[in-house]
Parts: C-alpha cells; sequence; structure tokens
C-alpha cells in the first residue's frame, strides 16, 4: 500500500524478529520508546474471529502499527491524506489510528484471500510513546513478531503482530 | 440537500470532505465521529440528506450495525449510503449489502477522487 499510492519505495527487505510477548493481567506490554530512540505513536487493530467474539473482546490477535512522530505527517500526506501537525498529539494519535486502519484492512483481505476465515477488525485505539494499561491480545499466544520497515534509508515504521492460529475456510 | 460522513477518524472525515469539494460538490457537509452523533445528526435533518458516508470499523456501534438501524426505519431507510472501509475482503461487501441491498456504493480506503466521485455523483450537487 505504501508502495503502490504512497510512492515509496522500501530501502530494503522488511527485517522481521520473532519476540516473546511481555503480558502482565492478560495484557501485552507494548512500548514505543524502545523502537526508534524517539517520540513515537502506535495504534493497534484487534483481530477476531466473529461478530460474537468481537462484542466480548476475545481477540484472536493484534497489529500494532509503530510510526516515528515526526515522519507520521509526510507518511499519511504520501497517501494524499491531509497534512496534520505533529505537535498536535490527538492529530497524530488519530492519524496513526488511520494508518494502522489501513494495514490491518490489507492484512485481513491477504489472509482470507489464502484461505483463512474473514477476521472482523476492530476500530484502532492510539498512544503515544506507551500504552500505560497494555493492549490485550490472544492469551495462548507467547510470542509476536515485529517487522522494521527502511523508508528513505531510515527505520520508520514497525509493526507487531501476535496472531492465535487462524481457522480456514471450511 | 446535506452530506453526513461518520467515521471515527478526523483524518479520514477531513480526506473525503476535502475530496468531494475539490470535485466540485455544492452541498453542505456535515461529520460525526461515532455512531451516537450520527444518529443526531441524522435525526435533526430527516428528509434533507443526500448522501450518508459510513465507516464499516467504529467503536461501540460498527457503520453495518448503525446502517442496520437505519433501514429498519422507514424515514431514513431510503437515505442513499456509501460505505467506506478499509476491509477489502468480499465476506464485508457481501455483510454490507445484506444488510442493505440498495446500498449505494462501498468504498475502500485509501481510495481514489474518482471512485469517490462515481459512487456519490448520482446523489449530490456538482459545479458540473
Amino acid at each position: 500500500m505504501i508502495q503502490l499510492k504512497g510512492g515509496y519505495d522500501f530501502t530494503g527487505e522488511p527485517v522481521f524478529v520473532e519476540k516473546k510477548i511481555v503480558q502482565f493481567h492478560r495484557r501485552m506490554r507494548v512500548d514505543g520508546l524502545e523502537k526508534f530512540g524517539a517520540r513515537t505513536v502506535f495504534s493497534a487493530v484487534k483481530f477476531y474471529t466473529s461478530v460474537e467474539t468481537m462484542e466480548r473482546d476475545e481477540a484472536l490477535g493484534v497489529l500494532v502499527v509503530f510510526v516515528e512522530a515526526d515522519y507520521l505527517s509526510r507518511l499519511l500526506w504520501s497517501l494524499d491524506y491531509p497534512r496534520i501537525d505533529e505537535d498536535d498529539d490527538a492529530a497524530i494519535l488519530d492519524g496513526c489510528g488511520t494508518l494502522a486502519n489501513l494495514i490491518a484492512g490489507y492484512f485481513v483481505k491477504e489472509i482470507y484471500d489464502a484461505g483463512y476465515i474473514h477476521l472482523q477488525m476492530s476500530h484502532f485505539e492510539s498512544y503515544i510513546n506507551t500504552a500505560v494499561n497494555g493492549i490485550s491480545f490472544c492469551p495462548g499466544q507467547d510470542r509476536k513478531y515485529e517487522a522494521r520497515f527502511l523508508l528513505q534509508g531510515d527505520r520508520r515504521v514497525t509493526a507487531e503482530l501476535t496472531m492465535g492460529p487462524v481457522p480456514r475456510v471450511s | 440537500m446535506k452530506i453526513i460522513i461518520v467515521d471515527d477518524s478526523l483524518l479520514d472525515r477531513k480526506l473525503l470532505s476535502r475530496t468531494l469539494v475539490n470535485s466540485g460538490v455544492k452541498n453542505e457537509i456535515l461529520q460525526a465521529d461515532n455512531a451516537e452523533a450520527a444518529f443526531a445528526l441524522i435525526a435533526g435533518n430527516i428528509g434533507d440528506i443526500a448522501l450518508l458516508f459510513l465507516d464499516y470499523q467504529m467503536p461501540q456501534m460498527t457503520g453495518v450495525e448503525l446502517m442496520e438501524g437505519l433501514v429498519k426505519v422507514p424515514a431514513t431507510a431510503g437515505i442513499p449510503i456509501v460505505m467506506v472501509t478499509a476491509s477489502a475482503s468480499e465476506e464485508s461487501r457481501q455483510a454490507a449489502y445484506k444488510v442493505n441491498p440498495r446500498l449505494a456504493g462501498y468504498l475502500l480506503k485509501p481510495f481514489k477522487p474518482d471512485q469517490l466521485m462515481a459512487a456519490a455523483r448520482p446523489y449530490v450537487q456538482t459545479d458540473a
């Protein structure tokens, strides 16, 4: 999406890293500051197997998209969104959520096209630097996968994904 | 007549609104960031709504649930609705059309201006 619509070329192949989930009270610890060493905004979109599990907030997985706050406006601009004020917390929280929603939508389509069920997506939750109370996730999982994307030579966007077993379309 | 945009993302509302205006749409554009605010806005403008843009993923009540409520009420059942979503799967599209077979359009984010106007043009006032 970023390559096609935004006209960006990734500087290199994304780097994937498997990580252990740090959890407390069945919520996943998520910290943005460690990603870029700078002010970071991040947004989470949760996935559910059905509308019913979504209503009970029984998430099967969660995608967290991290963006260096000072880079977010440029990234969104490349996708034809209006410019946002990077010093306006509400604007960057909303902007990162909008981006995470787009990426999650593509993810749902890709896994559906690969023969898995259609996952329901939550609305986004956004945070700056850290999610103090953590983020709910599939409690049976203890690993998450981090993808680091290099844009214009620097690490600008990182995504973390944890996901329980997604049923195949029967 | 008015256009109502319902989306929890301010940025998406701005993008939609700006694209409509830049495409020459003359209708007044109103915005709501959740279903409850949308119901209030719709109730206050019954009979004066040209088109409703509805986001699929919203907190508390999804766009499909909101639309389900609207199509059950005779006074709002005829409002043209364009669903706007990041969920590109065929199943989401079918779920929306099942709730509202008269759906005026199903728009995928990020959309292009001509895709937006193809859905909106039959219902809005433009320069041309």
